[in-house]
């Protein structure tokens, strides 16, 4: 089930999205009709399905067609990964920020790091570690750095 | 039929991991140098594994043509079930060979641990060469237990992944994994609900997806979610009464690569048509049963692991049988 919450700052049409994306998700009915500039906020998007990725692109290639500036920031792994399995996915919208997965080394408990993209270009591939939340022990970047990254090099 | 395993490649890791699928399964592992002493071999005695190098094109092109001269590539001795390729590249690049009729099993080869990745497949083929259809039960048979869900509606399916999902939470299952499992669920559930019964009439439907109760389909039909775990791999399985899978369909499907080629969703259809590269490309083995007419069995098989980034590497394959 997907919630959004809804706000305005200035020109920009702030949407946060929550829950996952799949079949009986209307984008249409949940976003409404295409504004001139869309943020929209992905942090607490747990899942997305492919019937969900099909209704995705419908929408923001609706919204691209009307010349919206399309901004997706804080972008969930699970978002992430949809930007790298289809290259058509952002449908020309501009990423501004990503949750990069962390776990301890120590306890295995498992952290996010949320980076800009601007950012991450800089670091390339030399992601930073982190200090564990629970624990003394030290958190790494947990996938395989190529892929999770992979979109920034298209 | 004859309990060999016969390997065609001279590869170390494919020896050490047909040595393993053969200790698990139970069959005499025979190496043999060319495609000609493999042909031979299927001629004589169609044995019940034949595993084969097809890391290039070269190689599968010549075994695929010895077969096809010696033998005819629909005869009775070629069965594809019992066929399986080792690849060094990735599905979605290993052209011809996934394309091809005789073509039962594509395995990625993991290099790194043939020895663990071979018993792993070995539960998958000794299921299979019992010669009668198997499922996610045969496979954890004696090891795990399984537990089977009913489907009889689609407004069940977010309970099923609800219910899913809390078994795996209550497993200390990390977040990313779990996640993994429930899409692999959730797309299977769409294929057994959306695709089989329109595969079945031969025709897709125009109707809306929420609208669509599989009853409309088939009042008798159900569908069936079966999981084990075993404290080391976790298998879900959904079985739908259709059995309208379509290997060639398939093996174009899994393949599919949107990141050289733009994803156009198509408007004539109900599902999106990526959910099972969607699969694929997460990690883990895909296993599908077909009893045309009667039965599919689709199944996923996943090992859990200590980081996210070694449950994106592990081991994986498609793995197709058929029982006309
Ligand atoms: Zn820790």
């Amino acid at each position: 089930m997907l919630q959004v919450e809804k706000s305005q700052k200035g020109s920009i049409f702030l949407f946060k999205l929550s829950g996952n994306i799949e079949e009986n998700t209307k984008l249409d009915e949940a976003l409404g009709e295409p504004k001139p500039q869309m943020e929209i906020h992905l942090k607490d998007i747990s899942r997305i399905n492919s019937i969900g990725v099909k209704g995705w692109i419908k929408y923001f290639q609706n919204c691209q067609a009307k010349g919206t500036k399309i901004t997706f920031t804080e972008c969930s792994t699970a978002i992430v990964e949809q930007i790298n399995l289809i290259s058509n996915f952002t449908c020309g919208g501009a990423i501004e920020s990503i949750y990069l997965p962390y776990s301890c080394g120590k306890c295995r408990t498992e952290q996010l790091c949320l980076l800009k993209v601007e950012d991450l270009k800089k670091l390339g591939m030399n992601l930073p570690t982190l200090k564990c939340s629970k624990c003394t022990g030290t958190a790494e970047f947990d996938d395989i750095p190529e892929d999770y990254l992979a979109f920034l090099s298209r | 039929m004859n309990k060999s395993l016969v390997l065609l490649s001279d590869r170390k890791e494919d020896q050490i991991f047909a040595n393993s699928v053969a200790a698990v399964s139970d069959l005499n592992l025979v190496q043999v140098q060319t495609p000609q002493e493999a042909v031979k071999i299927m001629q004589d005695s169609p044995p019940k594994m034949v595993l084969v190098d097809g890391s290039s094109e070269a190689l599968f092109n010549t075994f695929h043509e010895t077969v096809s001269e010696s033998l005819g590539l629909y005869s009775e001795n070629v069965q594809p079930n019992h066929i399986h390729f080792l690849s060094d590249l990735p599905i979605s690049k290993a052209g011809l060979l996934v394309h091809s009729p005789i073509l039962g099993s594509f395995i990625k080869r993991d290099p790194e641990q043939p020895e663990e990745s071979g018993a792993h497949y070995g539960r998958i083929v000794n299921a299979a060469i019992q010669g009668k259809p198997f499922g996610l039960n045969e496979i954890f048979e004696g090891t795990a237990k399984v537990q089977k869900i009913e489907m009889r509606n689609i407004s069940q399916k977010s309970h099923i992944l609800e219910a899913v999902k809390i078994y795996l939470t209550a497993g200390k299952w990390p977040t990313r994994q779990r996640s993994t499992v429930l899409t692999a669920l959730d797309e299977l559930l769409i294929n057994a609900v959306y695709d089989a019964p329109q595969a079945a009439q031969g025709s897709q439907s125009q109707t809306s997806p929420t609208k669509i109760d599989i009853s409309q389909f088939e009042p008798e039909t159900n569908i069936a979610v079966t999981l084990a775990f075993d404290g080391t791999f976790f298998g879900v399985s959904v079985t739908d009464l259709y059995g309208s899978l379509d290997k060639a369909k398939l093996m174009r499907h899994i393949p599919k690569n949107h990141l050289k080629t733009e994803y156009k969703p198509k408007a004539n259809t109900l599902s999106a048509g990526i959910g099972l590269s969607m699969v694929y490309q997460t990690g883990g083995g895909l296993v599908f049963i077909c009893e045309p007419g009667v039965k599919t069995e689709a199944l996923v098989y996943y090992r859990r692991t200590d980081s996210f980034k070694d449950f994106r590497n592990q081991f994986r394959f498609v793995s197709t049988h058929f029982y006309f």
